[in-house]
């Protein structure tokens, strides 16, 4: 399970990353880090599915982007969460538990 | 979620490519940096970091795709690539393209022309409201060459159909092709004029634009001088005053007031009409004694809940009332199988226009089309055949076959909508010079000038377009069927086209070739059609005759039942004398129509006393001419027997004619026609003189016998005065001089001078026209397929350049291989010719109803059209052919 690339649908792997911004803002690597920290390894995103997704998302106005400089001195561009992003966050969080829960339920029945 | 941000955002890539590219690159590079040093930081050989990290993030390039696709609109981004690709490919081959756009521009600008102007004149519906209840009512003939078609209507059965048939919500009566002077501040016009019943406009249902229409109740107190106006009139002449409502306005020697403004285009019954006044019947016209004035129309409203097919059966009933009535009209009726009719107003006034000349004009056009298609088309499968190569390279680099035929499809649109747009001025020109070539003010039935049909030039363009894109996919779609190796190693050698391709280019060569013959086919009937035509000769010298027509208004001139002729006559005697005296004129003479012309084209019906008619023979009818001693002599129509009508054949004296040569030969065959006996109006005339048979009115119409009458001797036919001047002087010399000769009689004259010879050219204009058009669009089709045979067969010695030249250096005489070139040629163009051949016979049976001379109709018209297209087509290869035989074989065998 630990450098198993499993398939995020798109919807859900821009979901995570509002997520993983809610906190700070990150640059690409930091993403990466952060995703892989927060899934437990489960989920390791290569940069072929960040930066399209990061790029929807600032199409959306969902995040906005900076330049900035990194931790060592190097220079990143920085994404952050921005208010209409938060709000989205919330919208998907509440749709995707009604969702799951649901999905969740269904399975159960014998 | 806002879309302008997200297109804003998309778009932005389309302005600022580089920099966005190189920030991508820096970021994705600092993101495998960071990655790197993680993997160094855990414990990695600087090497491992780095192959470790690759691996980790995943490919770069692809990345960057994947992103590219997210960040700007892909589809737009390589349209916009294919479609620069397209110019530069295009401004590559110039001379393919050039030939490619102007074929598309004269086939797409011609045929686009045509179409607008037949879809304006015959196909454009009706503009009154619920036109297909709309009829018009009138005699029909059923025994009659012209069978069920309904033809026009005199006043007295009018009047009984208005006061009996009850299929019809409204009736109408139509009294066209009337002039009035009309008189307004600083100039005097003569306008045509149209006078109505009020029911025409219930039966149009068009509103006017301003003020109102003329109803019953207004004529029945009061004289009833109350005009509309056409909007033509209003705004020409009226220079669209709208508060002309009310006013008044001087039309011949009365004052009417203006009621209301017709809206642009509107006309009753295809009739010309600048205005319209109310008709109001004499008693004359009420009684049976004009019965026989059949020169009116009539139009209706069929009744709600009414079929066409139950107001037929009606009139059927009313006519047979009506010969119960009067059973002394029985019998003729009998003969001619006669009854009240109705058709369709638009069909009615469809049979009026020259409506197969103009399909054939489309047909023709939608054959060049065809062979400009094909053209094209044969260029295309050319050009890509010969990028093969690039094709295929381009799919073993990754490209699919829909990314190709994309690409491909890009550069044939964007040659289309050139050549679109080239057609364009094509197109406005041929709109505006159609019109005037086909003379179609007069004819035309809604008074609109002819607009772009667009619906038709975006499906021509749509359908070339296919054509195009049809052609060209097909080499590009075989290669890439091919296993992507075994094609590249193909192309290592230099191979003859495939059998497909050739196949298809042959195909085309030879669908060109018969086209071609087929329209010259067409071409060289109509003219021979018209070299005959002119070459009998019309009975009357055409040379050197001038026209003048002048209006006699009967109000300035009287002339009316009861009158006397005198101003009239007074009139005619002083102009002759006039005339004759101008410096340059032979002779002079005057009638009331002039032969060849559309004037007055009105025919009589006569007896011959003793003559008995055969069953269902036509009824004896006739032209009249109503003329002075000498008119023979100025027209150069030869006297046959007899004499000449004389200044002695005056008011007080016997009735005199002078009968065409047919009346003779048919009704009085036994003894001389002369001194017999002919009943014409209700009068015994004497036959005094037998001319020859003359054209009496435009081809297109029919043609019949004619007599001629002593002016003297009857009250006026017509009210105009036509004047024959034989001179040695052009037309426009004389112009002057006579016009000021006729208004020194009268100066409120108007006159219009024409000559004989412009009457002849205008008389054959039907079978001529299609001759001309033919002629064109024979040569542009010819030289096209010309162009074509020509590409075709270069490039077969392009392509075969190698295998000449092994050919040459093994020892073969070079007239061989430029034999070996035309027999591809000479193939092609004999299997076309064959194909044009067999195509043309039905051709000929449908142009031979279409013409007058049936005999130019002859199948050796078929052997001379395939010997032009051979002999043409020939040449066209001749320089392919001579450049092989040039080839020298060192070049040729180093070349790919």
């Amino acid at each position: 399970m630990a450098k198993e690339k499993s398939e995020l649908l798109q919807g859900t792997l821009d979901m995570l990353i509002l997520k993983a911004l809610q906190l700070e803002p990150m640059h690409g690597f930091g993403l990466s880090v952060r995703l892989k920290q927060m899934s437990k390894d489960v989920f390791q995103v290569e940069m072929g599915s960040l930066y399209p997704a990061l790029c929807r998302l600032e199409a959306q106005g969902w995040v906005k982007a900076e330049w900035g400089v990194s931790d060592n001195n190097r220079r990143a561009r920085f994404y952050e969460l921005t208010a209409a992003g938060r709000k989205q966050l919330q919208a998907e969080t509440t749709e995707w538990e009604l969702l799951s829960s649901t999905i969740n339920a269904m399975l159960r029945v014998t | 979620m806002n879309p302008f941000r997200s297109l804003f955002f998309r778009l932005q890539p389309f302005f600022r490519r580089q920099k966005i590219e190189t920030e991508l690159s820096e970021e994705m590079q600092a993101h495998l940096e960071m990655q790197t040093a993680a993997n160094l930081a855990a414990g990695m050989a600087p090497e491992e970091a780095r192959y470790a990290a690759r691996r980790q993030c995943g490919g770069i390039d692809q990345a960057k795709e994947s992103w590219r696709d997210e960040r700007s609109i892909r589809w737009l981004e390589d349209l916009l690539r294919d479609v620069r690709h397209a110019g530069r490919q295009l401004a590559k081959h110039r001379g393919t393209t050039a030939v490619t756009l102007l074929t598309l521009a004269l086939c797409l600008g011609v045929n686009s022309a045509v179409f607008s102007l037949v879809y304006a004149v015959l196909l454009r519906p009706y503009p009154y409201t619920e036109s297909n209840r709309v009829v018009n009512l009138g005699m029909v003939w059923t025994k009659l060459p012209w069978g069920e078609m309904v033809q026009e209507i005199s006043p007295p059965a009018f009047l009984e159909l208005e006061g009996s048939a009850r299929s019809f919500a409204a009736v109408g009566f139509i009294a066209a092709d009337q002039k009035v002077d009309v008189r307004l501040p600083g100039q005097m016009l003569r306008v045509p004029v149209a006078s109505v019943t009020p029911g025409v406009w219930s039966v149009a249902g068009v509103p006017p634009l301003i003020g109102r229409c003329f109803q019953a109740q207004d004529l029945a107190f009061g004289e009833g001088k109350l005009a509309v106006l056409s909007y033509e009139f209003w705004r020409e002449t009226l220079n669209s005053d709208r508060t002309i409502v009310g006013r008044r306005l001087r039309l011949d020697d009365g004052t009417y007031e203006v009621l209301g403004v017709m809206p642009a285009g509107f006309s009753l019954a295809g009739k010309q009409a600048r205005l319209w006044i109310p008709k109001v019947f004499s008693p004359a016209e009420r009684s049976e004694e004009s019965r026989g004035a059949y020169a009116f129309q009539a139009i209706a409203r069929l009744k709600d809940g009414v079929s066409l097919e139950q107001a037929r059966q009606e009139l059927k009933v009313l006519h047979e009332n009506f010969l119960a009535a009067h059973p002394e009209a029985r019998e003729p009726a009998q003969q001619m199988g006669a009854t009240y009719g109705a058709a369709p107003l638009s069909t009615w006034v469809r049979s009026r226009v020259a409506g197969s000349t103009l399909f054939s004009v489309q047909a023709a056009a939608v054959l060049v089309l065809l062979v400009g298609c094909l053209n094209i088309a044969g260029l295309l499968v050319v050009t890509t055949h010969g990028r093969v190569r690039e094709f295929t390279l381009r799919g073993a680099l990754g490209a699919t076959p829909a990314r190709l035929g994309r690409q491909l499809a890009t550069e044939t649109v964007t040659l289309f909508v050139l050549g679109g747009a080239l057609a364009v001025p094509f197109a406005l020109a041929g709109l505006h010079w159609l019109p005037s070539y086909f003379d179609l003010e007069q004819t035309m039935p809604y008074g609109q000038s002819v607009q772009f049909h667009w619906p038709f030039v975006a499906a021509t363009l749509g359908v070339a377009l296919g054509a195009g894109l049809l052609a060209a996919a097909l080499p590009v779609w075989s290669v890439t069927r091919r296993d992507t190796t075994r094609a590249l190693q193909a192309l290592g050698y230099h191979t003859t086209a495939g059998r497909r391709q050739n196949r298809t280019q042959s195909a085309f060569v030879v669908a060109q070739v018969a086209l071609a013959l087929v329209l010259l086919t067409a071409a060289g009937v109509t003219l021979r059609n018209v070299q005959r035509l002119l070459g009998k000769g019309f009975g009357v010298a055409v040379e050197n005759r001038i026209v003048a027509r002048a209006a006699l208004p009967p109000y300035r001139y009287g002339g009316g039942p009861g009158d006397t002729q005198a101003k009239i006559n007074s009139f005619k005697l002083q102009a002759l004398e006039k005339l004759r005296a101008l410096p340059g004129v032979q002779d002079a003479t005057v009638s009331n129509r002039v032969p060849l012309s559309a004037d007055w084209p009105m025919k009589f019906g006569f007896e011959v006393p003793g003559y008995e008619p055969a069953p269902g023979e036509q009824p004896a009818i006739t032209f009249v001419y109503q003329t002075v001693p000498g008119f023979f002599r100025t027209l150069g129509m030869p006297l046959l027997r007899g004499r000449d009508l004389a200044p002695a054949d005056g008011a007080d004296q016997e009735p005199v004619v002078v009968v065409s040569e047919q009346i003779a030969r048919k009704y009085l065959p036994h003894g001389d026609a002369v001194g017999a006996t002919l009943q014409f109006f209700g009068r015994a005339c004497r036959i005094v003189g037998v001319v020859g048979e003359i054209q009496n009115v435009p081809l297109s119409y029919g043609n019949a016998a004619s007599i001629y009458l002593a002016s003297a001797q009857w009250p006026a036919f017509h009210d105009e005065a036509v004047f024959v001047i034989r001179t040695g002087l052009p037309a426009q010399v004389m112009e002057a001089a006579v016009v000021k000769a006729l208004q020194s009689v009268d100066p409120l004259l108007s006159v219009q001078v024409t000559s004989v010879a412009q009457l002849q050219r205008s008389a054959v204009f039907t079978q001529s026209a299609p001759a001309q058009i033919a002629g064109f669009f024979a040569t542009v089709a010819l030289l096209l397929t010309a162009l074509g045979l020509y590409g075709a067969l270069a490039h077969t010695v392009a392509q075969r350049t190698r295998e000449i030249g092994i050919r040459l250096a093994l020892g073969a005489p070079r007239p061989a291989i430029l034999r070996m070139v035309l027999r591809r040629g000479a193939g092609l163009a004999l299997v076309g010719a064959a194909l044009g051949v067999l195509g043309s016979i039905p051709l000929l049976r449908t142009i031979q109803s279409l013409i007058v001379e049936k005999e130019a109709a002859r199948a050796d018209v078929l052997l001379l059209a395939a010997g032009v297209v051979l002999v043409v087509v020939g040449l066209a290869g001749v320089l392919p052919a001579r450049r092989a035989s040039k080839v020298d074989p060192m070049i040729a065998l180093r070349s790919e």
